[in-house]
């Protein structure tokens, strides 16, 4: 079973990826502030995280200095901007836009192999 | 007592302020009066005996001789008008009248002269025809028109320029009347202050149309003088300056700037493109996720979970068109809406719902405080547009900060309305307060302030007799607007 924690102050797209992505292969872990997500990262081995930009207590990568991650997760980064700093996007195996398809964000988390570093065009 | 002839003769002679003087067949003096005497600087007594040549140059006894020499060929008095150098230098005109002198026993005796200082009533004259030269030239050619009429409106004269302002030339003004070149709709107002004429002098200035020859209105100013004449006949003269230009000036520094606020808003509206986008993409991820959820739970027959995910489109469809809304509202030329009575608070809600977004997305807290919810007479539009220019500023000066915040402080006292907006930013260098409402000055990056918000800002409130400035007193950097309360 693959464990998957998803980030983001939007409480009703929490609820609907946790829906939508849930099965017998994969577990998603919701949250939607900084601290849970960084607590039960600590006690928790996390196969693929997915990162909102921008929250109220701060931004994606600062979010992930904070993680305590193995090297074989998968990090995502996950924004509504139109635009996010190139070095920051290097600091994510991926960026989903949104609105994102569903499709695609399902192919995202069914190739758990999914290493290549974006550029911005990949947003 | 009795009477001599001979010595009234005299005494009437020499009360007469003419000069009076009678020269022999020789040109000798053989009288003269006191007037005469005087002006030559002699006694009576000293004149007689002596000729012209004794008491002027000779070029003026040569001249008064050959007069002299002309009467008395002509056997008729001769009148002219000379200039005449004194003995005491003294220059005059004179208008002299000179008579042969005949006596029907003895024939010619002589010459009698009669001269009157014309001097100043040649100075008079002349200067008034120089004055009437100089008026009638500044009437005919004056880039401003005249027009005379009596109080029933004839005209009766009018000078070129009037005639180029209404298009008739100067036949056709012979008959025409004052209300012919009024406008129906400005008639009675007309008729009004005319009535109120009731003593002469300036009126006016008057903001008018008259009605062009060829059939359109031109707006004209004029100022009104009302003479009444010697018989007690009133008239008006009216100068009239065709507004014209000055109109399509004004009109063309509207629509200009009706433009810059345009353009400043829409350079607002760039700057809000991010956060905007930001809450525009977060619905649409919810609607689309859920729209897709409700087909698989609809597939699998889960019914009952389906409300709740068609209540999650219907919240994320209300929050996105609220935001559009707001947006299309912000950006729609505020030349459309007319000023209104608006509630302060209104318009600080509005301003504050299309910020919010970049305040949320930067981690800047936005407080509001809004204690008055007073009315102003105001172009609604274009008061949100100064307040969120002024969130703006303030926004991108506390990003920078430890502390980021921003307050907005709505107050109202008996006769105004403030809105007070303080950021946590670094103020504003003494160096600069000179040219902050300075179009084009901007102490930010390269493109990310265009320099004119606070010009556009500032131009607005004036226009609607507010103020705006910068609290200099304040430990933070504050701006303040202020207008005028209704009521």
């Amino acid at each position: 079973m693959k464990s998957i924690i998803y980030i983001d102050d939007e409480n009703d797209l929490l609820e609907l990826f946790s829906d939508l992505f849930s099965n017998d292969q994969r577990k998603i872990h919701c949250f939607n502030n900084h601290q849970d997500a960084i607590s039960f990262s600590r006690n928790n081995t996390v196969d693929m995280i997915l990162i909102d930009y921008r929250m109220p207590d701060g931004t994606a990568d600062q979010l992930l200095k904070k993680l305590e991650l193995s090297d074989n997760t998968v990090v995502l980064m996950i924004t509504g901007e139109m635009e996010v700093d190139q070095d920051i996007c290097e600091l994510f195996h991926g960026i989903i836009k949104k609105p994102f398809t569903v499709g695609k964000l399902e192919s995202y988390l069914t190739s758990l192999s999914f290493l290549a570093r974006p550029t911005q065009d990949d947003l | 007592m009795s009477f001599n002839k001979g010595d009234f003769l005299d005494c009437l002679i020499d009360s007469i302020p003419d000069l009076i003087s009678f020269k022999d067949n020789d040109g000798v003096y053989q009288a003269c009066n006191e007037a005469f005497a005087r002006f030559i600087a002699r006694k009576k007594e000293d004149v007689i005996g002596h000729t012209d040549y004794d008491f002027f140059s000779k070029e003026l006894a040569d001249f008064l001789r050959s007069n002299d020499a002309k009467t008395i060929q002509l056997g008729k008095a001769i009148r002219n008008d000379e200039w005449v150098t004194y003995p005491n230098g003294l220059r005059m005109m004179l208008d002299t009248l000179k008579t042969p002198l005949n006596d029907p026993k003895v024939g010619l005796m002589g010459v009698l002269g009669i001269s009157r200082d014309i001097t100043e009533k040649n100075r008079v004259e002349k200067a008034y025809l120089s004055g009437q030269q100089k008026i009638s030239l500044l009437f005919e050619h004056a880039p401003i028109g005249f027009a005379f009429c009596n109080m029933d409106g004839k005209l009766l004269e009018v000078n070129n320029h009037f005639l180029a302002i209404i298009g008739h030339t100067a036949d056709e003004i012979n008959g025409l009347t004052y209300w012919e070149l009024m406008p129906d709709h400005l008639k009675d107002d007309e008729e009004a202050q005319i009535q109120n004429i009731n003593k002469t002098g300036p009126y006016g200035p008057f903001f008018k149309e008259y009605i062009h020859k060829d059939g359109y209105f031109v707006p004209v100013q004029i100022n009104c003088f009302v003479v009444e004449d010697y018989d007690g006949v009133k008239g008006i003269w009216s100068v009239v300056q065709d507004l014209t230009e000055q109109k399509k000036i004004e009109e063309e520094v509207e629509i200009v700037k009706a433009k810059a606020i345009q353009a400043s808003k829409l350079a607002t509206l760039g700057e809000m493109a991010a956060g905007v986008a930001h809450e525009i993409n977060n619905p649409l991820a919810i609607i689309g996720s859920a729209c897709t959820l409700i087909e698989k739970l609809l597939a699998e027959g889960r019914y009952d979970e389906i409300p709740r995910k068609l209540h999650m489109i219907e919240d994320s469809v209300h929050r996105t068109s609220k935001i559009v809304d707001g947006l299309k509202k912000f950006s729609r030329s505020a030349e459309l809406d007319e000023r209104r009575n608006t509630s302060i608070k209104d318009i600080v809600e509005n301003s504050l719902q299309l910020v919010i977004a970049n305040f949320t997305r930067l981690n800047i807290k936005l407080r509001s405080e809004i204690s008055s919810d007073a009315l102003a007479y105001c172009n609604q539009l274009e008061i949100e547009q100064v307040l969120v220019n002024l969130i703006h500023n303030a926004r991108d000066a506390a990003k920078t900060g430890q502390e980021k915040w921003v307050e907005l402080h709505c107050y109202d006292t008996e006769q105004h309305i403030f809105v007070s907006v303080k950021d946590s930013g670094a103020g504003i260098s003494k160096s600069h307060l000179n040219e902050i409402f300075n179009p084009f000055f901007t102490t930010k990056p390269v493109g990310e302030g265009t320099g004119l918000g606070l010009s556009i800002s500032l131009g607005i409130v004036k226009d609607h007799n507010g103020a705006l400035y910068y609290e200099e007193e304040s430990e933070n950097t504050t701006f303040v607007l202020r207008l005028n309360r209704v009521g």
